[in-house]
């Protein structure tokens, strides 16, 4: 989503005021599901402070509220829980939604997509099986194809894919937005980068989620148009204005391969010291992607590559760990 | 746009949006031994400006940008009060807040930070402990980097860990 998009969801989930937004007045727990939601982009990362204060209000009235008040608020804890890589609490607040069998629909997609990110295909299989019960046909099937495609079997998902977006391409709907990336995830995994591309939008770069402009240098990267990384992303950028840091690594990455200046590697680099002093556990990815793949160094790369696999294996966790593994001492 | 297609929107949105993009705030506590006065150490704190303007609104303009020297000189007293509750060493090595002119600048990783300079009442040979207060609750997932001299010795303080022994 792009940063203008969640400003509007802001206000649209803020203000219940006619042009055809529902006119009864949203909940609390809506505006905490509104909060993490719109405190998930980079810029506005403070609502999520304020989420955390309303979740400490709320939390002690949970079991008076009704059923579907309390299924909001756990599936949007959820949310925030799943955002910060706490996985297994997530789940927890997960079975409080289900308990409360309401927005089941929603809290399957969740379930599923941790079990993605563990690479957990049985589960994320079992979740998306449960949706069919709760959601429209063209959900389940985009669900379950995206586990199939995990599994390796690409060459019956992606075609699958591709026609179940040929029937639902409402450009606005997040259900097509969703497919998209699925299938650029696919058409990448196949090698099929031009293809990825068009998924993703190309050359539309700076209006797309964070999300997709990784996978759109990473396509680009592949394709080893470097250079095209360097046009979308302009100069060098004033200060306090860095990209995210799973962006600058990959910007870095192309400068590298051009070799025409240092500033992205400079920053690159004084971004990573900083975050091995800090030592996190969490979010190590991008220390491991720059260790790789812009000042490679294999003890470094497979330490934090290692790190990024305790918590996330999708795709591109998996292809990480191996190209770090694969560098020579 | 009716409130349940809002809540399908939020729900497919952030799915399309796993964890990946988290802000952190890290601040850096350089550590020296005073170069012509050996009874006293050096302190520096690295701060990044929009991190100040949250500890220490009355340093900033309403842009969160800090304040010109002249307006900076009006607030030394806050100032001071304001150090004075966020850093702290053992009893032997009472802390020294420099007026407040003595904030600079600089830019590292892209930031631009305002750096805090002070003294330490005891030679730096006898600090054993230091100490970073309420910072951790006012800035989410701040990191205090304390370094003596060349990275000689260093530490990270944090919400877990608000105290470092010095070995």
């Amino acid at each position: 989503m792009t940063k203008n998009g969640l400003r509007v969801l802001v206000l649209l989930v803020f203000t219940p005021l006619g042009c055809g937004v529902a006119a009864a007045p949203f909940s609390e727990a809506e505006r905490y599901a509104a909060y993490v939601t719109a405190g998930k982009d980079e810029t506005q990362h403070e609502l999520h402070d304020q989420a955390a204060e309303l979740w400490q209000q709320a939390k002690p009235e949970l079991a008076s509220l009704p059923s579907k008040e309390r299924a909001r608020w756990w599936l949007a804890h959820a949310d925030l829980l799943q955002f910060e890589h706490r996985f297994d609490e997530a789940l927890q607040a997960i079975d409080k939604v289900l308990k409360e069998q309401e927005l089941q629909e929603n809290a399957y997609l969740i379930q599923a997509r941790i079990a993605l990110t563990r690479h957990d295909l049985a589960a994320a299989n079992t979740a998306c099986q449960q949706l069919v019960d709760h959601a429209p046909m063209d959900v389940v099937a985009t669900c379950m194809l995206e586990v199939q495609g995990r599994a390796g079997e690409l060459a019956t998902s992606y075609p699958a894919l591709q026609r179940l977006h040929t029937r639902n391409q409402n450009p606005e709907s997040a259900l097509t937005k969703w497919r998209k990336q699925i299938l650029a995830e696919q058409a990448q995994l196949l090698e099929r980068y031009d293809e990825a591309l068009r998924w993703l939008g190309y050359p539309n770069y700076q209006q797309q989620a964070v999300v997709v402009q990784k996978q759109l240098l990473d396509v680009l990267l592949a394709m080893g148009r470097g250079n095209e990384v360097l046009e979308l992303t302009g100069k060098c950028p004033a200060v306090s204005k860095l990209p995210v840091d799973s962006l600058l690594v990959r910007i870095a990455h192309a400068e590298s391969l051009q070799n025409k200046q240092h500033c992205w590697r400079q920053v690159a680099q004084e971004r990573m010291q900083l975050r091995k002093l800090r030592a996190d556990e969490l979010h190590t990815s991008d220390l491991a992607y720059y260790f790789t793949y812009v000042q490679p160094d294999a003890e470094q790369a497979v330490h934090w590559a290692k790190l990024n696999s305790a918590v996330a294996r999708e795709p591109f966790d998996r292809a990480l760990l191996k190209a770090a593994q694969e560098i020579q001492p | 746009m009716n409130k349940f297609v809002v809540a399908t929107l939020l729900v497919l949105v952030f799915l399309t949006e796993p964890a990946q993009a988290h802000r952190f705030s890290t601040s850096f506590l350089q550590l020296d031994s005073g170069q012509d006065h050996p009874q006293e150490f050096d302190w520096s704190w690295r701060i990044v400006e929009h991190d100040l303007a949250v500890v220490a609104p009355f340093l900033v303009n309403n842009q969160k940008q800090l304040l010109p020297l002249a307006e900076l000189a009006a607030q030394q007293q806050s100032f001071a009060d304001f150090v004075a509750t966020r850093v702290s060493f053992n009893a032997e090595c009472s802390l020294e807040v420099l007026p407040v002119v003595q904030l600079t600048r600089e830019v590292y990783a892209g930031q631009e930070f305002v750096v805090i300079h002070g003294h330490g009442g005891c030679p730096l040979a006898l600090l054993k402990e230091v100490q970073v207060n309420k910072v951790f609750a006012e800035i989410k997932n701040h990191k205090v980097i304390i370094e003596i001299g060349d990275k000689e010795k260093h530490g990270v303080l944090s919400q877990a860990q608000t105290t470092w022994q010095v070995e």
